[in-house]
């Protein structure tokens, strides 16, 4: 080539390289700039966490016909939620068929998880028991020990999980699997609320009779029960007996 | 870090080299293959290790290696239109410093493994002896004693050191603060500004005390001492004035350059008028006339790049180390552990500080100090140094990432 039309293709081609240098530039500016905010909003996330909420569906009624304390209540879930009678569960629900540590929702990875402590009355699926933790989706209906619930996901399937500094940890999060085997759920504990009548379990329950309305075993189930309910407000205030750190 | 985020910047990278050596291919009457050839190795080293690199780690920095990646190809291409042979070695000492990271990544995935006392004392020991080497069988080289040439190419320990500093400094400064303790690592700095300045390789001195005082306060946030250990830099600085003829001339001929033209004052006036005549646009590839300037293609390659890309090109590089030390500090403030955060902070501060030393000298805005623009000026050592501090960069992102995604490992 010679040194003019070199030189012409030269000139012109400096505008070429401005141009690309200042788009790459640009292009790695605003990458850069929105990664960051996409952190500071990870960030603010995992502050108001909430997987959903877990609304009670049944009973419906006391045996009485007015309706049950239980009804219409909504609990918050967070990454990890126990259920049970037990003071020190997440969602406490003080229920004759409800074991201290029956149940637990919780999340793995992006999912989540129901899982059964091993109560003798089982955790109940959509109608079915479950034998392992089963994932959950938005609208499933989950049965614990006479009280029905229907939750609702909010954050199905998230995949990246907000930044948790590890110092920060103070342990509220622990694999509820770990339980399975535990022998916490103890008939003979002194875990259970000291108001009941008997030995606090009341009589012996049947799934079955949940079905029959205004039946007599029925109405032995609620007649101690209500007067006993009292708003339970510790929800929500973070537990941490018992805590074992989740392997991160 | 999604993938295809930086992998259309790395296109941009790659086209930008492609069409430049393409156009320096034909400066010459006969086709210069050696230009399509110098293009090839380039794009295998850069898009072949990205490739690699991004598909390995999960948690690599994208936007780190982009950035250094464009540093990497600018340099390369000037280099090549000052000299191809020149180039070449550059593009031997990328190709290396490139392995190294990939090494280091893969084989330090646990910063903490390496952050114990004993091998610390055995590393110290090491860089002393080992920057001690030029003064024993080294050359001189403007003045200044701190090369030494080995045949094919030549190293300089001053520059390698660094990053043995740092990773001194962090050893020690993540676990003990009060003064007393630091001293095994004070008497190491100490040494190893004294062989510096033996080895009058102040540039390096000036680098190694900033990296100095910035993680010391980042450890202890004493700012009684930083502010005394500044005080002492700049009496230092004035001692060296005192001592030294050729500290004299620098300052003399960046108070007024022109006064001083046939002297100490030639190529900072030759740099100035240089990046002047380029432009906003540049004069265009090959059109300048860099070979004027004394260390045109180590310390002054700026002042080639303005000259012939024009200042806006020029001012991108600037961003870019800016961005350089943006990211940098985002990786070191997400680091759990001290120790990680100080070697990310070490890191940053030592490129980023050498940069603006440099570009700052060229500008007129500080006085000259002997010092390579990271991953753009012709150099082994400095390319090598550079690349493993941004592998040192990329092994604390790849914790933090592990981290955040809460996997076990950390």
């Amino acid at each position: 080539m010679s040194e003019s039309a070199y030189e012409i293709a030269a000139l012109t081609m400096r505008f070429w390289f401005t141009a690309l240098m200042v788009f790459l530039l640009w292009r790695i500016i605003r990458a850069v700039l929105r990664d960051y905010s996409a952190q500071r909003t990870a960030k603010k996330a995992d502050t108001g966490y909430s997987l959903g909420v877990l609304e009670v569906v049944a009973p419906k009624a006391d045996g009485r016909g007015r309706p049950h304390p239980l009804y219409g209540r909504r609990f918050a879930l967070k990454r990890e939620n126990r259920i049970g009678r037990a003071g020190s569960s997440d969602i406490r629900i003080k229920h004759s068929g409800i074991a201290p540590h029956q149940a637990s929702i919780f999340q793995k990875g992006n999912r989540v998880l129901l899982s059964d402590y091993g109560g003798k009355k089982g955790v109940y699926l959509n109608g079915e028991r479950i034998e392992e933790d089963t994932p959950l989706v938005d609208g499933d209906e989950i049965a614990v020990g006479g009280v029905e619930f229907v939750l609702h996901l909010l954050t199905a399937g998230q995949t990246a999980r907000p930044e948790r500094r590890a110092i920060e940890d103070d342990g509220e999060f622990e694999n509820p699997v770990e339980y399975a085997d535990s022998d916490e759920y103890d008939a003979d504990s002194d875990e259970y609320d000291a108001d009941e009548p008997g030995d606090g379990r009341g009589e012996p329950y049947d799934w079955t009779d949940f079905v029959r309305e205004g039946g007599e075993a029925e109405k032995a189930q609620y007649d101690g029960e209500y007067d006993e309910y009292e708003p339970d407000d510790s929800q929500g205030a973070p537990q941490k007996r018992h805590i074992r750190r989740w392997r991160r | 870090m999604k993938k295809g985020k930086t992998g259309g910047l790395m296109s941009l990278i790659i086209i930008f080299e492609l069409s430049a050596f393409g156009l320096l291919a034909f400066r010459d009457g006969a086709v210069d293959t050696n230009a399509f050839i110098a293009a090839g190795i380039l794009f295998l080293v850069l898009a072949g290790s990205y490739a690699l690199l991004t598909a390995a780690f999960k948690h690599l920095d994208g936007f780190l290696l982009v950035i250094v990646y464009t540093l990497l190809a600018v340099g390369m291409v000037v280099q090549y239109r000052i000299n191809p042979d020149i180039a070449f070695k550059q593009l031997l000492s990328i190709a290396i410093g490139v392995a190294a990271m990939a090494f280091i990544m893969i084989f330090l995935r646990k910063l903490e493994r390496i952050n114990n006392t004993k091998l610390c004392t055995i590393v110290m020991v090491g860089s002393v002896l080992f920057l001690a080497l030029p003064l024993a069988i080294g050359s001189e080289q403007g003045g200044a004693k701190n090369w030494i040439d080995l045949g094919f190419f030549s190293l300089q320990p001053g520059e390698l050191i660094k990053i043995t500093l740092i990773y001194a400094l962090a050893v020690y400064l993540s676990e003990r603060t009060k003064l007393k303790k630091l001293i095994p690592v004070g008497v190491f700095v100490l040494l190893l500004m004294v062989l510096l300045i033996a080895e009058k390789d102040l540039g390096a001195a000036l680098i190694y005390a900033g990296v100095i005082i910035a993680m010391y306060y980042a450890a202890t946030g004493n700012v009684w001492v930083t502010v005394a250990g500044i005080g002492a830099g700049a009496g230092a600085a004035v001692i060296s004035y005192e001592l030294f003829s050729h500290v004299r001339v620098r300052v003399a001929a960046w108070r007024n350059p022109w006064a001083s033209y046939y002297d100490g004052g030639y190529q900072i006036a030759q740099g100035l008028m240089a990046i002047a005549s380029g432009g906003l646009f540049g004069l265009g590839l090959n059109l300048g006339t860099p070979k004027v300037i004394p260390a045109y293609h180590t310390d002054y390659i700026f002042a080639v790049i303005c000259e012939e890309m024009g200042i806006i090109v020029g001012l991108c590089v600037i961003a870019l180390y800016v961005l350089f030390l943006v990211r940098g500090m985002s990786i070191s403030m997400g680091s759990a552990d001290r120790f990680s955060a100080l070697i990310a902070l070490g890191c940053t501060v030592y490129i980023a500080l050498q940069a603006f030393v440099i570009l700052g000298g060229i500008l007129k805005l500080i006085p000259l100090t002997g010092v390579t623009l990271p991953f753009v000026s012709y150099g082994g050592s400095s390319v090598l140094t550079g690349l493993v501090a941004v592998a040192l960069l990329q092994v604390v992102a790849a914790q933090n990432g592990r981290r955040r995604e809460g996997e076990t490992g950390f």
